[in-house]
């Protein structure tokens, strides 16, 4: 009785802890071998490394984003050392009446680490990628992702005033090169990466492109095959 | 290894015949987890295609999913055999020892 629930309760976690694979088939395959006379522990054994399968294939297309990201980030400084010598300085804004001036230092921040973060998103593009997938992206998804880089950036730019606890915030800092840099860890710049990554797994179709599979009665007579990639 | 299974099953290539065949093979059981990850990959790659088939009672009418190799991927095999025939001819033999 102890081991039918074991089973039970393994083939409940089968197909609902694999992440979105493909686990009928799977757990169809495990159930056959069980009633074959396999063992329930052989069948535990199964299950838990299908699970630990399935969590390692799903970081696994993460790693490749996060690396490039936190690597990326660690160029911000020479970023914005590149765009010191301009005509405009910031220290002119403050002459402007509210809410001009704000704007203006929100801008000067937000602008240069935006574009920082975009051009990271072309060149990973560009090197990481191959053309073909590139050119498979829609407008849609391209804006998503330039969208949600902006939304992460803004987000980390609200941590970190409350990060500073300063009792007044004072925009300024925005605008002082090493804003974004105040939270790091190493010379990786984690808002900086934080957004790279949110904008790359945003535009890119990172779930595990399983078909989408219709059932066919007769499959395995005359090799027939209707699959679908999911989009 | 899996491509060179896929196609010595045929028709019949889902995950019990699949991972009773390679266990064989490999002389130790294998995990049909880590079977079914690897042909994902390779379908990914389009050198593995799947369908899905009938649902039997014994599976607790769960549907069988069937792979096969494709164009693409019986040429891979053959590209591979290709070059590690290559690589075999370049071994130098063993001299035999008389004691």
């Amino acid at each position: 009785m102890k081991q039918d629930l074991a089973v039970v309760l393994a083939t409940w976690m089968l197909e609902h802890l694999t992440f979105g694979r493909d686990h009928e088939s799977l757990s169809g395959d495990l159930l056959e071998e069980l009633g074959a006379g396999r063992s329930a522990g052989w069948y535990l054994r199964q299950v838990s490394m299908a699970i630990g399968v399935g969590v390692y294939e799903s970081i696994r297309e993460y790693i490749t984003p996060l690396i490039f990201s936190a690597s990326w980030s660690t160029l911000y400084p020479l970023w914005r050392f590149m765009e010191r010598n301009r005509s405009i300085h910031p220290d002119q804004w403050v002459t402007l009446g509210w809410p001009y001036s704000t704007m203006l230092y929100l801008a000067e921040g937000i602008i240069p680490a935006i574009t920082f973060v975009w051009l990271g998103l072309l060149v990973y593009m560009l090197v990481l990628l191959r053309l073909s997938r590139v050119a498979e992206l829609s407008s849609f998804r391209i804006l998503m992702g330039l969208s949600t880089s902006i939304s992460v950036l803004l987000s980390a730019t609200m941590g970190l005033f409350f990060y500073l606890k300063h009792p007044v915030i004072n925009v300024q800092y925005v605008a002082s090169e090493g804003f974004y840099s105040l939270f790091r860890i190493s010379s990786i710049n984690v808002p900086l990466t934080f957004s790279l990554l949110a904008a790359i797994l945003t535009l890119l179709p990172h779930t595990p492109r399983i078909a989408r599979r219709r059932r066919i009665p007769h499959a395995n007579s005359g090799m027939q095959l209707r699959s679908v990639e999911q989009p | 290894m899996l491509l060179l299974t896929l196609i010595r099953l045929g028709d019949e290539a889902y995950g019990v015949p699949l991972s009773r065949e390679l266990a064989l093979m490999r002389g130790r059981d294998v995990s049909v987890g880590s079977v079914y990850a690897a042909l994902d990959r390779l379908e990914l790659k389009g050198l593995v295609a799947s369908s899905l088939g009938e649902s039997t009672p014994e599976r607790g009418g769960r549907a069988k999913r069937y792979f096969r190799v494709t164009e693409q991927g019986l040429r891979s095999v053959h590209e591979t055999r290709k070059v590690l025939s290559r690589l075999w001819k370049s071994l130098p033999s063993v001299r035999e020892d008389p004691a």
